[in-house]
Parts: C-alpha cells; structure tokens; sequence
C-alpha cells in the first residue's frame, strides 16, 4: 500500500499530469460558476481517452469534477440557483444569507469546510479504502435501495412544519421523474404523447424552471440587489465576513466532521451519493444543532456548514464504487470510469490491487484540487461577493439568460425552453403560495435509483430481503431517524407555541 | 447589523424583515374566497390531475413500469386530500418552516404587480425571440434593451455588456462546448426568399 501510494505521487506530480491540471483550473472555475452543471466539459476529455494516457486523462477529468465541485456554491450562495448535481441544500441558507449581505460569510464558512474537508477526507479515504471495499461487499440492491430510500425520508426530515405539503410534492417530484422510458421494462410512461418526454424530464430544466426563475422575478420584484441588507458594510467588510465565515467553519468543528462522514459514507453507496449526501447531512444538522429547527432555512451558517461539507466528502466517497465495482456514483464518475474502460483500465477489485497506484492517486487529486482552487476562491470570494450588490435590473436580464443556456444544454432542444416556463409557472405558485420546492427536487433526482434498487430488490430477494441483517439494521436506523426527528419536531414546535404565547 | 457585530451573530439568522400575509390578507376578492384559496386550489388541481393521470395511465402498464408511479400516487393522495380538507375546511394544521424561501413584499403592492408583470413578459419575450431569431440575437439584444430600458445603464455599457455576453455564447458554447443551436424559424424563412446560389 505504501509503495503503491509512493508511485502514486511520483507518477502524479510529474509535468504531464500537472501541466494537464494547471490547464483544468480556469475551466473548472468558470465551469463550476456556470449554473447546469459541467459534465459537458469533462465529456471533451473523454474524447482524448482514446488516445492518450490514463495518467493524463484521469487527472484531467478528475481535477476538473473536484474543482468545479468547489466554485459550485457561488450560483447557490449569490443567487439562489442550485448547481445541477449538488449544492442545492446549500440554497437553503446560503441565499438567505447572502440576502441578509453576509455573503462573505457563507462563501468563507463554505471554502474552508471545502479545504478541511478535502484535505482531511482525502486522508481518511486512503486510510478507509480496503476497508471500504469489504462493508461495501457486505451491501446488496435491498440495502442500496433503502439507503437511497433514506435520501426521500429526508424530504420529511427537511420538511419540517409543512410535512403534508413536503411529502405531497415529493410524491409529486416522483410522478414527475416517472415521465418517459421506464427503466425497468423500457415502457414510455405518461408522455402526453410527447415525442421531446419519450427521455423523460431532464433535471436542469427542471432546476431552472423551479429555482433560478423563480428568484430572477423575485429579484426584479423586490427591486433591490441581492443583498437587501447591510449592503455598503458587506462590500466595504468582504474580507473579513471571508475570514469570519471560515472560523464560523471551524467553529462548528464537529458538525463539520459529521457531516463530511455522512457525505463520505453515503457517497459510497452505489448510485446514491452525490444526490442524497448533502439532503441528510442538512437534516440531520437541522435536528441535531441547537436551535437549528427554528433557524435553518432561514440564512444559518451552519446550514452551509452541513451542506457544502458533505458535499465535499462526497467526491471521495463516489471514486470508490466506480472503481472498485465500476457503479458510477453520479454523471461525473460515470464519464470517469467510461474514461478508465477507453484507457484500457478495467474497473473494477483490480483496481485496488493491479491499479492501486491509479486508485490511490485519485485521492491525491481531490486533495490536490482543494489545496489549489481553495486559496483561488477565497483570495476571490471578497470581489465574488459583489455579485450580490448588483443591481436588479442588471442582474436579472443575466441570470435568466445564463440558466436559459444552461437549461437549453440538457438536450439542446428548444423544447427545454418550454420546460422551463412550465416548472417556471410551478415554481412561482409555489414559492407564493408557501410550498416547499426542494422536495421536487430531492424525489426527481432519487427517483431512478429508488425504482431500480426497488425493483432488483423485489426479484433478488423477495421477501427474504427482510431477513438480511444489514436490511434490518439500515431499517432500524431509518426508523430511529423517524423517531428522533419527530420528537425534535415536537419540541420545537411546543417552544415555538409557548413563546407566542408569552409574547401575547 | 453593524460592523462591530459577534462573530456568534452570523450564526443567527435574522427574522424575516417582511411578510407578505397581511398585504395578502388585505387582498379578498369577492365572495370571500382570498387569493390564498385561489392559488392554492390550482396547485390542488394541477397535482391531482397529475395523479389521476398517471394511476389511469399506469393501468396500461406491466408491473415492472407500473409499480413506482402506483407508489408515487399512494404516497400523494393521501396527503393530497388532507390538503384539500385543511384549505376548504379550514381544518387545523401547524405552519411551520417550509425550507423554501418566499416571494417577499414591501408596502407598494401596485410597484411589485407591475415589476412582477414586466419581467414575467420580459422571459416570454425572450423565449420567444429565442425560437424565433436564435440565441445569438435574442439574447445579447435582450439584455442590451432591459438594462438599457430599466436600469438606465448607458448606451455604451449597455452595448458592452451584451457584447460580453455574445462572447460568452461564441467562446464557451460555440468554441469550446461546440453546442448544437435550434434552427431558428426566422432565418429559415429568409433564406427561403432569397435562395444562396449554388
């Protein structure tokens, strides 16, 4: 292991790969910045995997997913608009908090969970990869389908105080994702007798429509920047809300390591990661934080804290199933490992004894990439944080220009247009009318992965899934997680009444 | 919030400074059915009829299809008609946190209606301008006359801000992703008329 670590640096930090890496760090930047995702670009150096080395196009893929992993809170902090594959729970309190003008402080809290986290993480995961490899050995389709199951109970979690409106449009998100091929039998399901629905409805429309226009009107309505408060002491003090977001940060230590774990673990699980990390590392910070049921959601940094940390650990957690099980953890992982296969890699528990050197410098570049891009960002948040000052005239016309892009990218078809005037209109009567959105999203993006793990479940095992330990102990969990968030819920709920009643 | 704030202080979020319920509460149409009803009655319909929908659909289906949207509508109708029972008989619920973020309103109704109006129209337009002249025109021209029209932005800055953006387009869509653009019908029926030589 430690030679193989050994090769594994000396291989990496040759000039071929980090020449190839240097060239990713403007991409990614500007990548990650740009709402709807960037697996355009690393399906460009997909393209190159025929031909070149493994040494080179992994690095090259891999910085790039890394890296732009981390400018991606920029759109959720400044302007509401979740990236396509995470940072959507960020939303939650990052734009609040950059509308209260503590932007500064959000992009500081969420850079330094960034580096903590990819560093740290990185070494954890070098230390957790053979181990890894046997608790995953021990996981099936029943357990897989749970833990993405875990993922939608956490719709319920977040949405606390308005649970009948949350799980109502969760089970509307998953009507939504049912729309067009079914990935069991191929049958195409409620299409309208839309050809453009046959692929089903693609997800960054979906984001667009619900999220990004939404809050562009919203902007436009209110008629001030983003920051409607302290708005000339959030300019005049960016450097230090930076530097007060990143203690914030460390801080909130342990929320930070649990997190990270959350994101790590659950982004080992095949399938389920990138999606659902972040959704249970923010709820169960909701419920585990002081005061964090009354207070989150409505602009606390511990929210970020919780959001990007497990964001971050995600990315390590997602390398292990595609490499060990060739089972990509998200679109990102799955170009990777179509990228190995091009190389002449084979995926799979080779890669943990013939490829360890190129397993291990997997995890090197995740690290390598938060050591790099980190300092970059936070040397930039304070100019970044300006973009909440804008005006909204200016910034409104941009913003609905670039997310129509970025949703006109998911199948460059104009129909996606349509779709997001569609979600756009569902979007508005919903934030007017007090209907949470994030459930949509969390039920749209888990859907697949529920469906197909439900039904592997169901021929593999019947119901004999019910006598396999790891089954009933991720059920005990979940149920325990019921339990506790419900009383929480109660609680909070009985101080919230008992203070109303005081001050009446 | 001042400068001179604890760093605890960031932690703490603010309570929200409006609501828009009272101005809603003022805003009654007649019989006594509020906006409120109204607009939650279409987010009813438009859910129900979805899931109607798709139960009737899925009837069609073999089970290996059928059974997640059965799922999906088992787990909504239940919560669908409790929701339809609090709004239309006003049953008891507890109103709590939703984790989304509200429209938020001042004290100029009349201003926001008509700024809501505006930019509602300005996406129409653009989306339409979009299919019909392209995203090479439609866009960098329809951020030229917003800031231009709204913002009072100078004509140059105005000029060199969809400049920006039109290299935008053509340096990261068109060079570097090299997207595949819509046909746009306008310039279809152009060269219609005057057909290119051979």
């Amino acid at each position: 292991m430690l030679e193989a670590a050994i090769i594994a640096a000396e291989r990496l930090f040759s000039p071929g790969p980090m020449l190839v890496m240097l060239i990713m760090i403007p991409i990614s930047l500007i990548s990650g910045m740009m709402p709807g995702g960037n697996l355009p670009i690393a399906v460009i150096v997909l393209g190159f995997a025929g031909y070149l080395d493994p040494w080179l196009t992994v690095p090259a893929v891999v910085f790039f997913l890394a890296a732009s992993d981390i400018t991606e809170p920029v759109p959720s902090i400044l302007m509401g608009i979740p990236g396509a594959r995470s940072a959507q729970a960020t939303i939650l309190d990052g734009y609040p908090m950059a509308q209260q003008g503590l932007a500064g402080v959000a992009l500081g809290a969420s850079y330094m969970c960034t580096l903590v986290v990819g560093v740290i993480g990185a070494a954890a995961l070098l230390l957790a990869l053979p181990i890894s490899r046997e608790l995953l050995k021990a996981f099936s389709s029943a357990e897989f389908f749970l833990l993405s199951l875990l993922g939608l109970l956490c719709v319920a979690i977040v949405s606390a105080g308005a649970f009948v409106k949350g799980v109502l449009t969760a089970a509307f998100g998953l009507a939504i994702a049912m729309i067009g091929f079914s990935p069991i039998t191929g049958t195409v399901r409620a299409s309208f007798g839309i050809d453009y629905l046959w692929d089903g409805v693609p997800l960054v429309p979906i984001v667009v429509g619900l999220f990004a226009l939404p809050e562009a009107i919203d902007l436009v309505v209110a008629n001030t920047p983003i920051a409607r408060e302290r708005l000339d002491t959030m300019l005049k003090d960016a450097n230090r809300d930076v530097y007060r977001g990143m203690r914030e940060a460390l801080n909130h230590k342990w929320l930070l390591v649990r997190s990270s774990l959350i994101g790590t673990f659950v982004g080992m699980m095949p399938g389920v990661g990138s999606s659902a990390a972040h959704w249970i590392a923010y709820a169960q910070a909701r419920h585990t934080e002081k005061g964090g049921l009354e207070s989150f959601g409505k602009g606390d940094v511990r929210g970020v804290i919780a959001a990007d940390s497990a964001n971050n650990s995600v990315d390590g957690g997602t390398l292990i199933p595609t490499v060990v099980f060739g089972i990509p953890g998200s679109g990102g992982m799955a170009i990777l490992l179509a990228i190995l296969v091009l190389s002449g890699v084979q995926p799979g528990p080779a890669m943990l004894t013939q490829h360890l050197d190129l397993t291990i410098s997997l995890v090197y570049i995740v690290a390598f990439a938060n050591i790099i891009v980190v300092p970059i960002m936070l040397f930039a948040a304070p100019m970044i944080v300006r973009i909440a000052a804008v005006p909204p005239n200016v910034m409104a016309p941009i913003v609905i220009c670039i997310v129509t892009l970025a949703a006109y990218q998911a199948s460059y078809s104009i129909e996606d247009l349509f779709l997001v005037l569609g979600f756009a209109a569902l979007g508005i009567f919903m934030k007017r009318y007090g209907w949470p959105r994030p459930p949509i999203l969390i039920a749209v993006v888990l859907s697949e992965i529920v469906e197909k793990y439900l039904w592997l479940s169901i021929n593999t095992y019947g119901f004999s899934m019910f006598a396999r330990p790891q089954f009933l102990a991720i059920i005990a969990v979940m149920v325990l997680v019921m339990i506790v968030s419900l009383r929480l819920q109660s609680g909070a709920t009985t101080a919230l009444r008992d203070a109303a009643g005081a001050e009446t | 919030m001042t400068t001179t704030r604890r760093n605890v202080e960031a932690t703490t979020p603010k309570e929200e400074t409006t609501n828009d319920a009272p101005v809603l509460e003022r805003r009654r149409v007649r019989h006594g059915i509020s906006l409120e009803i109204i607009g939650e009655s279409v987010l009813l319909l438009l859910v129900g009829s979805f899931f109607v929908y798709l139960f009737v659909e899925s009837l069609d289906w073999p089970l290996g299809s059928a059974l997640m949207p059965r799922i999906a509508v088992a787990i909504g109708a239940p919560f669908w008609a409790w929701r339809v029972a609090v709004m239309f008989f006003q049953a008891k619920e507890s109103s709590g946190q939703i984790m989304d973020i509200g429209f938020r309103s001042g004290d100029d109704p009349e201003g926001e209606l008509g700024r809501f109006v505006r930019i509602c129209c300005f996406i129409l337009g653009l989306y339409f301008a979009i299919w019909l002249l392209g995203f090479h025109i439609a866009m960098p021209a329809g951020i030229l006359l917003y800031v231009r029209v709204y913002d009072k932005m100078s004509w140059i800055g105005s000029i060199l801000l969809a400049l920006v953006f039109l290299g935008l387009l053509i340096g990261v869509y068109d060079k570097l992703l090299n997207a595949t653009w819509h046909d746009p019908p306008l310039l279809q029926w152009i060269a219609a008329f005057f057909p290119q030589s051979e």
